[in-house]
């Protein structure tokens, strides 16, 4: 078997760790229709109305700190993002504030940590003071005006959509300056909403551009297969449907899939794009041994679960948990993590291979129907010749049609 | 035939320059190129580079003599295509070649959360320690061979690099690419920790390259470093019956650095090196102030030298955005200071400050690191970014550019 990750790279992905991400409580105070751990889904523990221990999020914290201060860390100063995320994270207020006072007297002069917060911001006027004292960078949820968050209902099945709007309010009223540097908002995208109808109200409301998702297709069960379909929207599809598709695929620019697809075409294909200083000097290491566009383990972030199950991300399935934090202290098993991994990509490696766009990939593994199945996992993203050709062709059209986007994308997008 | 219109394009490939009424266009690929000074090509050449034009315009048939055999001259050197503009076919576009580095300093700089020392120890790249700065040889040019090249140095204090700060600074270099790690001093055998270095060094299976003078050279001594890669410094007069002994001595991965000041001393190098049947050497002019036109003749370059090799297009970007001599190099010397290069002001001192700390600062206040091009008279000169970088002879002649093209130029 191919050793594509090695037990020293994912010690060098943890000691230059820039996100670390705490599930709070299991516990919502809304009961979304669409929510990740809800009805359309299967992969994920149990919601129990459970908290995340203190002491486990401790016992991460002086885990992390040695590989920070090891000699695998490669950062004079480095931001560290310390995330919290639920269920509804402001449920478990006393968490939060103690792991904010933990990390801010660490004894590491090398990072700066940055406390974040995705919230649905239904208890935002109770904690607001103290969020904006911390810096908080705050996501909230929010799918768009009162129709378009039609999803969004408290446990009653009551719309939320005043709360949200009268707190968030209420924040920007209170903390301008605030408001305008640090809070985001994130629109789910469904069969309620368009990306036009989300453009527009956050441009008249707030005016401000929030980034939309879109529904996650994995670990849907099968009986509910039907009703997500239904629900489910296609960002770009949804994009083309607009009036003024033009004019909002340029206001959101990175921010659209259009310019997303461009942006990585050109990172991977123009030849212009280089990475850091080493690669103008020296040229692009050799691409040979990392297959799929699957982050290293904790390249991105670490994710913990409200069961101190420890992943390289929220946005994958709890089975694929590669540790947890146990009564007796962290458990990672770095060779272990490898072996998964290495094995994971050895049932791609021949799809890879003769896929022509191998070089920008964005399929992540553990994203990938039966990857933990013995057998040959098919891969969606798998592009023939006539594929790519085809990518390419749209992608130059693109630019012929735009061309000072070209430059824009080239020289103001930092994407790593 | 007439009425035909065409597409004129510039190649991704091509790097253009254009400088006081002068335009040049290179092939990268293969180092064809073509300079002109016609108003009427520069116009040209300037409406391709209109952003909106992603380097492709529209020419009628009936263009000027001029332009078509400019036409005809690129086209020849893989420079421009021209292609028959059928009607209802889109307009074929060029991507440009802009250079997005990503990590660029200054767009880190304008990123609220991210700091330009973030991945640090991945440039540091070239290490050079000093572990004693005393030495009791008189070296003609002692002072000047360090500024210029590898070299051992000297002063006049007597200061030896603490042992324990030394296996320090190993530990925090422990993870970092290097291509280079060089000890040498001073006169390294003198060095008051030297024996427990080399143990230490072969425990933990370190392997740096020591450098040392050829007088210097201890022969009851050489056994101890006889597993590491070694470099031995000639200078003129140099003494040949040493560099016939160490040439004779079993050191497999022993290599030669023959420092010389005119052409009597390069002849007397070649010689040396054929008499004493050495294999891995290199000679290195060194500038002593009195020896201006050697240099002149030797190492200023001309218009010719410069794009008679070919440069990569990736050279001609490194060349915008770093010094490719100095880049992720760091001089540590026994008292603890650091500089990013010999010539230049300290940048810290490993006693207060970790190795990362101190890469950061170079990146941000530049000693060396990202010297490029871009003082006079190299700012205003079409071959700019071709040209390598700024090296330790601009800096010791204290001229910016050691060529004659700018008198060409002026012309």
């Amino acid at each position: 078997m191919n050793a594509y990750l090695k037990t020293s790279f994912i010690k060098q992905q943890l000691s230059n760790l820039k996100q670390l991400t705490f599930e709070v409580t299991d516990a919502c105070n809304l009961k979304c229709k669409y929510c990740g751990y809800g009805e359309f889904y299967n992969d994920y523990d149990k919601r129990e109305d459970k908290n995340l221990p203190v002491e486990k999020a401790i016992r991460l914290l002086d885990y992390l700190l040695p590989f920070w201060q090891s000699e695998y860390n490669a950062a004079a100063h480095r931001h560290v993002y310390i995330s919290f995320y639920g269920g509804e994270p402001l449920l478990n207020m006393p968490f939060i504030e103690q792991v904010v006072a933990y990390v801010e007297q660490l004894p590491i002069t090398s990072r700066t940590f940055t406390f974040s917060m995705t919230t649905n911001a239904m208890l935002l006027n109770r904690y607001m003071d103290w969020l904006a004292t911390k810096d908080f960078n705050i996501l909230v949820s929010l799918d768009g005006d009162r129709d378009n968050n039609a999803y969004r209902v408290d446990r009653a099945g009551h719309e939320a959509f005043d709360t949200i709007v009268r707190n968030v309010e209420l924040l920007r009223e209170k903390y301008p300056d605030y408001f305008q540097r640090k809070i985001n908002f994130n629109a789910v995208l469904h069969n309620k909403n368009s990306v036009e109808e989300i453009h527009r109200f956050f441009k008249e409301k707030y005016d401000t551009m929030p980034s939309i998702g879109e529904l996650n297709n994995m670990g849907i069960r099968p009986d509910r297969q039907q009703l997500f379909q239904q629900t489910y929207r296609n960002q770009t599809e949804s994009l083309f449907q607009a009036e003024h598709y033009e004019e909002i695929d340029r206001e959101r620019f990175i921010k659209s899939p259009t310019y997303q697809t461009v942006c990585t075409f050109l990172h991977q294909y123009s030849g212009f794009v280089y990475h850091d200083y080493n690669e103008l000097l020296y040229g692009k290491p050799e691409s040979g041994n990392w297959i799929t566009g699957t982050c290293p383990p904790f390249g991105k972030k670490m994710f913990i679960t409200v069961n101190g199950k420890i992943l390289p991300c929220e946005r994958i399935g709890h089975q694929f948990a590669l540790g947890q934090i146990g009564e007796q202290g962290v458990e990672l098993d770095f060779k272990a993590i490898a072996k998964i991994y290495n094995r994971y990509f050895a049932r791609l490696e021949g799809q890879c291979t003769r896929c022509f766009n191998k070089k920008s990939c964005t399929q992540c593994i553990f994203n990938m129907e039966d990857i933990d199945i013995d057998g040959k996992p098919v891969c969606h993203g798998f592009t023939t010749k006539e594929d790519f050709e085809q990518y390419e062709s749209q992608v130059k059209n693109f630019i012929a049609r735009h061309p000072e986007d070209y430059y824009r994308l080239m020289e103001e997008v930092v994407v790593e | 035939m007439q009425n035909k219109k065409y597409w004129l394009g510039i190649l991704p490939h091509v790097y253009y320059a254009q400088q006081k009424g002068k335009a040049l266009l290179y092939n990268t690929k293969t180092g064809a190129h073509i300079l002109t000074d016609s108003k009427l090509i520069i116009t040209l050449l300037e409406q391709m580079h209109e952003k909106q034009n992603l380097g492709v315009i529209r020419v009628e048939a009936a263009i000027s003599e001029q332009h078509s055999a400019f036409i005809r001259e690129s086209a020849a050197k893989n420079i421009c295509f021209i292609a028959e503009a059928v009607e209802n076919q889109p307009k074929p576009i060029q991507l440009m070649p802009v250079l997005n580095l990503q990590r660029d300093m200054e767009k880190l700089q304008r990123e609220d959360d991210r700091f330009i020392g973030e991945s640090v120890l991945h440039y540091l790249s070239d290490i050079t320690i000093y572990l004693n700065d005393s030495c009791s040889l008189h070296c003609c040019h002692c002072g000047q061979y360090d500024r210029q090249t590898a070299h051992c140095y000297k002063t006049d204090r007597t200061t030896h690099f603490d042992f324990e700060l030394l296996q320090q600074l190993f530990q925090q270099l422990a993870c970092a690419p290097l291509r280079m790690l060089r000890i040498t001093g001073g006169n390294i055998f003198e060095y008051r920790y030297f024996n427990e270095l080399c143990s230490w060094l072969k425990k933990k299976k370190i392997y740096p390259m020591f450098g040392i003078h050829c007088q210097n050279v201890d022969f009851a001594q050489l056994h101890k470093i006889k597993e590491f890669p070694l470099e031995i410094f000639v200078n003129f007069p140099a003494q040949k019956e040493i560099v016939h002994k160490t040439g004779a001595a079993e050191l497999p991965r022993c290599s030669y650095s023959f420092l010389i000041t005119g052409e009597p001393e390069y002849a007397a190098a070649c010689a040396m090196a054929e008499e004493c049947h050495l294999e891995n050497y290199k000679i290195t002019p060194i500038y002593t102030g009195n020896n201006v036109s050697f240099f002149e003749e030797n190492i200023y370059v001309t218009e010719q030298d410069i794009v008679s090799e070919r440069v990569p297009q990736r050279m001609i970007f490194a060349h915008q955005k770093l010094n490719s001599h100095f880049f992720g190099a760091l001089h540590i010397y026994p008292n603890g200071d650091v500089k990013a290069n010999p010539n230049q002001a300290v940048t810290g001192n490993i006693v207060q400050d970790k190795l990362l700390q101190i890469a950061e600062r170079e990146l941000t206040v530049n000693t060396a690191w990202r010297q490029i091009r871009n003082g006079e008279p190299c700012g205003q000169c079409l071959y700019q970014f071709l040209c390598p970088s700024p090296s330790n002879y601009e800096w010791v002649i204290g001229r910016q550019n050691l060529c004659s093209v700018q008198k060409m130029q002026s012309r």
